[in-house]
C-alpha cells in the first residue's frame, strides 16, 4: 500500500526538492566511502579466486581468460548485492530510526496537522533518491571492483592486453545494465522498508530501535531473495 | 462549529472511549479535562482528522470529517492549528522554519512576509530573536511556546490545545492563558483544550466537559463544574487522592 501511494505521489505537486536534493547526498555522496571499500574487495577476492580457479582446473597461463567471468559476476551480481547490503545497514536503518523517531514524538502528526502529507514529505523524496542513487553507487561500484579484479590478476602476472580484450570480448552492455535495473529495485526496496517500519514505530526509544533491526533484516533478505528471481527474469544475453 | 457524535475508539483490547458526545460553538472554548490516560488527546485527534473513529461521527462546520477525500480534508485543515503534548517541532529545521512551515504552504505569502508573520506569532508568546535556534537548542517551555506559535501563526479558525501549560512557569503559563483568551476576543477563535491545571480550565474555560472511562460525565460552564454535585468531579478538580476514583 505504502509503495503504491509513493509511486501515484511521485508525480504529483509539491515536490520536496530540498529534502530530495539532501536525501541524494545523505544515500549517495555519503555511502561513497563504504560502497569503495567493499567493491574492491569484492573485486580483488573474486579476481583471486578466479585466477586459483582457472590456474588449477584449466592450467597455468589460462587465468586471462578469467576477465569476462570477474567483470560478468561483479557487474551482474555481486556489486549490486554489495551495494543493496550496504545502504540497508548505512541509510536503510537511518530512515527507520529518523521517522520512528518523528512518528512517537508526534512530528508526523505535526506535519500533517501544518498541510505536509507526511508520504510526500518524508517517504516520497527519500524512494525517488534511492532509486536514483543505487544505480550511480552500483555503476561506481562496477569500476572500482573491475579494477580490483583486473588489479589483482595484473599482480599475479596475468597478461593485461589478453585479459582486457577477452573482457572486451564477452562482457555485454547488458551485462551493466542488468545489474542497473536490480539496483534501482534495490534502492526502492531500502527506502520503502526503512519508511514503512519508522511510520509504524511505536513504544518509544524501544521501538525505534526495533524498527531499525527490522528494517535491516527485511530489507537484506528482500535484496537478497529478489535478486536471485530478478536474474532468473532478467535474460542472461541481448546478444540473440 | 464541532460535533462529536457517539465517538467510540479502541486500541486493541482497550476501549479508550465509549459513546463522547460534545458539542462546541464557534468562538467558544471548551476545556476537557481528565485523568492522564483517560483518551483526551485521542479525542483531539480525531476531531484533527489524524485517527479514524471506530464508530462515530465527527462534523466541523457542518461536514462530516470522516468521509472527506484528500482535496477537502486538506482545506479543512487549514481551518485548524494544533499545539502538541510533546510540542511536536521538526528537530532538522530552525524555529523560523517550524513557525513558517504551515504558512508556506497554507498561505501564497512571499518568503519576506512570512519571516514577518513568524516574528509577529513569536512575540504573541513571549519569545524574541531565537528565529535561527534549532528545537535541541530550547528548554521545554520554550519549546511549548514555538509550538504554540506554529499553531496560530496561518490564522486557524479552530485551535486544538493539548496541555498548554505543561512544562512552563506558572507566570508563562499564566500568559498562555491570556493569549488563548485573546485569540477567542480579538479572532472570535474556537478552542479545545486539554488540561489538568484547574486554575487554567477555569480562567480561559467557557465550558468544561469531564472525560472519565471514555464518557463525558460533567459538562458545564467553571462555576457549574465547581458546583458539581458528582464526587468524581469533585474528587478531580480538587486534587484528592480519596475518593470514587481509585485507578490512578
Amino acid at each position: 500500500m505504502l509503495l503504491g501511494k509513493t509511486l501515484r505521489n511521485f508525480f504529483r505537486k509539491p515536490w520536496e526538492a530540498k529534502i530530495f536534493l539532501q536525501q541524494l547526498e545523505e544515500i549517495g555522496v555519503r555511502s561513497l566511502p563504504v560502497v569503495s571499500l567493499t567493491a574492491a574487495f569484492g573485486g580483488l577476492v573474486f579476481g583471486l579466486q578466479t585466477y586459483v580457479g582457472f590456474h588449477r582446473y584449466i592450467g597455468p597461463g589460462s587465468e586471462a581468460y578469467g576477465g569476462p567471468i570477474i567483470s560478468l559476476g561483479l557487474t551482474k551480481e555481486l556489486i549490486p548485492i554489495l551495494v543493496g547490503l550496504m545502504v540497508t545497514g548505512r541509510v536503510g536503518s537511518s530512515m527507520a530510526a529518523e521517522i520512528g523517531t518523528m512518528k512517537i514524538t508526534e512530528q508526523v502528526d505535526a506535519l500533517f496537522s501544518l498541510g505536509a502529507d507526511p508520504n510526500r514529505y518524508l517517504v516520497v523524496p527519500r524512494t525517488m533518491a534511492s532509486l536514483i542513487m543505487l544505480p550511480c553507487l552500483t555503476l561506481y561500484g562496477d569500476v572500482i571492483g573491475v579494477a580490483g579484479g583486473f588489479l589483482y590478476n595484473i599482480v599475479m602476472g596475468v597478461n593485461r592486453f589478453v585479459y582486457w580484450r577477452n573482457t572486451l570480448l564477452y562482457l555485454e552492455l547488458w551485462d551493466i545494465f542488468s545489474g542497473l535495473i536490480k539496483a534501482v529495485i534495490f534502492g526502492v526496496v531500502i527506502a520503502i522498508i526503512g519508511c514503512w517500519q519508522g511510520l509504524k514505530a511505536e513504544g518509544g526509544a524501544e521501538g525505534v530501535g526495533r524498527a531499525t533491526t527490522r528494517t535491516v533484516v527485511i530489507a537484506s533478505i528482500s535484496i537478497l531473495i529478489l535478486n536471485f528471481f530478478l536474474s532468473r527474469m532478467l535474460p542472461a544475453t541481448l546478444g540473440g | 462549529m464541532i460535533k462529536i457524535v457517539d465517538l467510540h475508539v479502541s486500541f486493541g483490547n482497550n476501549r479508550v472511549l465509549r459513546g463522547v458526545n460534545l458539542t462546541v460553538d464557534k468562538g467558544e472554548t471548551v476545556v476537557v479535562i481528565g485523568q492522564s490516560g483517560s483518551g483526551k488527546s485521542v479525542l483531539i485527534k480525531h476531531i484533527m482528522g489524524l485517527l479514524k473513529p471506530e464508530k462515530g461521527e465527527i462534523y466541523v462546520g457542518g461536514v462530516e470529517i470522516c468521509c472527506l477525500g484528500e482535496e477537502a480534508f486538506f482545506h479543512l485543515r487549514r481551518r485548524f492549528g494544533m499545539l502538541f503534548q510533546g510540542a511536536a517541532l521538526f528537530d532538522s529545521l530552525t524555529v523560523e522554519q517550524n513557525v513558517g512551515f504551515g504558512l508556506e504552504r497554507y498561505t501564497e505569502f512571499s518568503s519576506g512576509k512570512i519571516k514577518e508573520t513568524v516574528k509577529e506569532s513569536l512575540a504573541m508568546v513571549g519569545l524574541r530573536g531565537i528565529e535561527n535556534l534549532m528545537p535541541h537548542e530550547l528548554s521545554g517551555g520554550m519549546k511549548k511556546r514555538v509550538g504554540l506559535a506554529r499553531a496560530i501563526a496561518y490564522g486557524p479558525e479552530i485551535i486544538l490545545y493539548d496541555e498548554p501549560s505543561t512544562g512552563i512557569d506558572p507566570i508563562r503559563a499564566d500568559a498562555i492563558n491570556d493569549l488563548i483568551i485573546r485569540m477567542k476576543k480579538d479572532l472570535e477563535v474556537t478552542s479545545v483544550v486539554i488540561t489538568h491545571d484547574m486554575v487554567s480550565a477555569y480562567k480561559i474555560a467557557d465550558r468544561i466537559a469531564m472525560l472519565y472511562e471514555g464518557r463525558i460525565i460533567e459538562e458545564g460552564t467553571p462555576q457549574e463544574i465547581k458546583n458539581s454535585k458528582n464526587e468524581i468531579v469533585q474528587q478531580f478538580i480538587h486534587g484528592k487522592a480519596q475518593g470514587p476514583i481509585t485507578e490512578w
